[in-house]
């Protein structure tokens, strides 16, 4: 089949033949659209979880946005946050942890959906430093995309039809292995000791440096526009809680990352803001000197679940203590 | 603004729609000009300033060389033209590159912090500079040549691209190098093939077969292809690639050479459909490359525009393949290296351009010698000759891929530690998470170039396109369907073009 990039044919010759040709093709594409619009609505299409990190996030937001959940809880933060599985936490968990994004995007999809009462877990270390994603948060709020991704959801992230035919793929390949849906990227998983020794080696050099005064202040600048965002949500009725993530001691012990934990306990100090008080002490192991390995970020999500769930959910009056152990 | 943005969608709507008002018909041009000014300042309205002096530039120096009446007058404000035209570019362009090296040759260690280096250091690179300024070039260079061959008596004087009248003409220039669909990322438009063009514009004949089908491809390959698999060919930047393995990165390198196709190929298409919808035919710029057999072919189908001009305007002058087999290979490496340049202020691309040089001049050497020793293709057997075509097209294209890996890691030593990665990671296993998304968005790239391989060509295509079928015809309506389907369900998220940081 001849795909010409060649304007030279035909120089302005519209015959009939040519623009019933358009037409047909206009009239193709928008029967199939239809046609999958049923599919989507009839159930018959499976929604997929994302091919990629990128997906991920959009899948995450848009069925917060339009899922209509009652969480209990919900989890900003970046990659490190979101390779927590929801589930292990419990029910009415939901985590908008955005892998190569920060705490702020998902604060402010929290913050737009105008929730009144939940816990909202928000992860706080040297990933606030990343922008706001302006485009995700663009591709669910303008009005154009809402408004179509909310009355046709053949349109949202989930449906695409590349995505569904890969992940048909993949579990025709895996039929044996059933895969949960919402679980973390395979990529974190995908390592091997040699390269972690070698890219923990080359992490811990790099924390060696301390911050920069530029880095300081970025760091600082940050912190400000989050605590625009909490400010904003404890006034909606949410209970907001700063947290952490556990890592490797070799990385935690160095002087940048000291330096890091310094600032943020100086930019949300504790007189404030309700901090989450770190698990047990025990050996957390990472992939890559980051992100916890699946074991111990599930290890990692009971802890969470046993001090946040296990208790009655209730919104306490005062939010401006610090919990205590 | 973007192609691919929703103002985009609203601007060309309203200027369409004004544009080809009966009333109106007389200020079509101005129009357009407006239209491509709004367009062109929409983000930094500063950026128009220096559009202005580009078309003051060339506008004036044209118009001095088509009203010289001395061959050396008008040498003179060929000379003129052309020179301010690459020092405006060197200046945007190559100034911090320049300064960089002249401080590392004087051996300046500490950078001063305000100043005329501090300035030269960070001045902003102008989105298109380097296609407009090349349009300013061939503007004037193609006045020069013009009046010569008028002088000459070969040529006659009423072909000119100039018009009497200054104001008229720096119209007409603002026209040519402003055009909004071309401004950005060519296609890099010659004055010989623009200005003749210029005349009203009535709405019946708008060549609809052509718009429509080159907005679908365009931004089928722009929206469903090259966006999707950006998410894909993220993981070659540094130092991503480090933890991934051998197969999964060359996966990644053919991902990427399918996703600045798709994206150029995309623009280029987008372009000329927009530039059909106004009245005006912009020059092909892809011919499908990745089934050049040569790499000379490459250089045929692939951004032809560019290549076609350095031929013009660098490549013959400089003597082309008129002066020897030494010196044929000098100017291809040279034209080359610049062409290489041309992309950006980078050494990286500098030694991209020598790649492809050396690839050129190489391929000229060893043909040159194998042809007289040759069969003729034609008389090998069928399969013999499709085997031969395939192993060709394939080293063309990895050749062309692992030169893609300098626009993709623009600093040379990260380029050169991916491939230290390949050899690496051997032991790595394949990451199917990356592999398969990537070969299955790459697969409308494949089937786009299939019809066209050599082979396959010679036998069916040929004939499908002389006379269409209607059950062809009807193929044709149910792929353009699916592609209007995808656009609206399967594409990714917006995304820069790649060739706008060139």
């Amino acid at each position: 089949m001849s795909l010409s990039t060649s304007n030279s044919e035909t120089d302005s010759v519209n015959s009939t033949s040519e623009i019933h040709s358009i037409y047909r093709a206009i009239g193709i594409g928008l029967l199939l659209l239809l046609g999958y619009h049923v599919l989507v609505k009839q159930g018959v299409v499976p929604a997929t979880s994302g091919i990629n990190q990128a997906q991920r996030n959009v899948i995450k937001a848009q069925k917060y946005v339009y899922g209509n959940p009652s969480p209990k809880l919900i989890l900003v933060g970046s990659s490190l946050t979101a390779s927590i599985t929801a589930k292990h936490i419990g029910n009415h968990v939901i985590n908008l942890g955005m892998a190569g994004g920060s705490s702020q995007t998902g604060l402010e999809i929290v913050k737009r959906e105008k929730l009144k009462s939940a816990i909202l877990l928000v992860e706080i270390n040297e990933t606030i430093e990343r922008q706001l994603d302006q485009q995700l948060l663009d591709s669910i709020y303008k009005p154009m995309p809402h408004f179509s991704q909310l009355y046709f959801p053949m349109l949202r992230q989930e449906y695409k039809p590349v995505d569904i035919l890969v992940q048909a793929i993949f579990n025709g390949l895996k039929s044996s292995q059933k895969e949960e849906k919402d679980e973390p990227p395979a990529q974190t998983e995908n390592f091997n000791p040699k390269l972690k020794e070698k890219v923990l080696a080359q992490k811990i050099s790099d924390k060696m440096q301390p911050l920069s005064e530029d880095e300081q202040q970025t760091l600082k600048s940050a912190a400000k526009s989050i605590k625009t965002q909490i400010a904003e949500l404890q006034k909606q009725g949410l209970r907001i809680i700063l947290y952490d993530l556990p890592g490797e001691k070799q990385v935690k012990n160095t002087i940048q990352e000291k330096q890091i934990q310094q600032i943020m306990r100086e930019e949300f100090p504790a007189d404030t803001y309700e901090w989450l008080p770190a698990p047990t002490s025990k050996n957390w192991v990472t992939s890559d000197g980051s992100h916890l390995v699946s074991s111990d970020a599930q290890a990692y999500a009971v802890f969470l679940r046993d001090k946040l769930l296990k208790t009655p959910f209730s919104v306490p009056g005062n939010t401006g203590t610090t919990q205590q152990e | 603004m973007l192609f691919n943005s929703s103002t985009f969608i609203i601007f060309v709507l309203i200027t369409f729609f004004i544009y080809y008002i009966p009333q109106v018909q007389k200020i079509q041009v101005p129009i357009l000009i407006a239209a491509s000014f709004i367009f062109y300042g929409w983000s930094s309205p500063a950026l128009l300033i220096l559009l202005l002096v580009s078309i003051l530039i060339n506008g004036i120096t044209s118009y001095k060389v088509a009203s010289a009446s001395q061959t050396r007058e008008r040498f003179f404000w060929a000379l003129i033209g052309v020179v301010a035209n690459l020092s405006v570019l060197a200046l945007f362009k190559y100034g911090a590159l320049l300064t960089n090296l002249s401080l590392k040759i004087f051996n300046v260690s500490q950078t001063p912090e305000e100043g005329l280096i501090a300035v030269l250091l960070h001045l902003p690179l102008p989105i298109g500079i380097s296609f407009y300024t090349f349009e300013g070039i061939s503007l004037v260079v193609d006045v020069f040549r013009h009046q010569n061959l008028v002088a000459a008596g070969t040529s006659l004087p009423t072909r000119s691209l100039v018009n009497a009248n200054l104001k008229n003409h720096l119209v007409n220039t603002s026209f040519f190098l402003a055009f909004f669909p071309q401004i950005l990322s060519g296609p890099i438009v010659r004055a010989n093939d623009f200005y003749n063009q210029v005349k009203p514009k009535f709405i019946q004949n708008i060549p609809w077969p052509i718009v429509f089908r080159s907005l679908v491809y365009g931004y089928f390959l722009k929206m469903v292809v090259a966006d999707n698999l950006k998410d894909y060919t993220f993981w070659i930047n540094y130092p991503y690639y480090q933890g991934l393995g051998t197969l999964t990165n060359l996966v990644l390198l053919f991902g990427y050479s399918m996703q600045i196709f798709a994206d150029f190929a995309g623009y280029s298409l987008i372009a000329i459909g927009l530039g059909a919808a106004f009245g005006y035919t912009l020059p092909d710029n892809f011919n499908f490359p990745y089934i050049s057999r040569s790499l000379s072919e490459f250089w045929r189908r692939w951004h032809i525009s560019l290549s076609t001009w350095l031929r013009d305007y660098l490549y013959v002058p400089l003597g082309g393949n008129r002066k020897g087999e030494v010196r044929t290979y000098i100017n291809l490496m040279v034209v080359m290296t610049l062409g290489g340049l041309w992309h950006g202020a980078a050494w990286s691309y500098a030694v991209w351009g020598i790649f492809h040089g050396i690839g050129l001049a190489l391929e000229r050497f060893f043909f040159g010698r194998l042809k007289s020793s040759k069969k003729p293709q034609d008389e090998l057997p069928a399969w013999k000759k499709f085997w031969i075509d395939s192993l060709q097209v394939l080293f063309v294209f990895c050749f062309v891929s692992l030169g893609w890996l300098l626009f993709k890691l623009p600093r040379f030593e990260q380029a050169m530690d991916f491939l230290m990665t390949l050899s690496r990671n051997i032991w790595i296993k394949p990451d199917f998470n990356h592999i398969l998304p990537v070969f299955i968005l790459s697969l409308p790239v494949i089937l786009y170039h299939l019809p066209h391989f050599p082979t396959l060509q010679t036998s069916q295509t040929k004939s499908l396109n002389t006379v269409k079928t209607k059950r062809w015809r009807l193929l044709e309506d149910v792929v353009m369907g699916i592609m209007v389907a995808l656009l609206i369900l399967n594409k990714g998220s917006a995304n820069e073009f790649i060739y706008f940081q060139f």
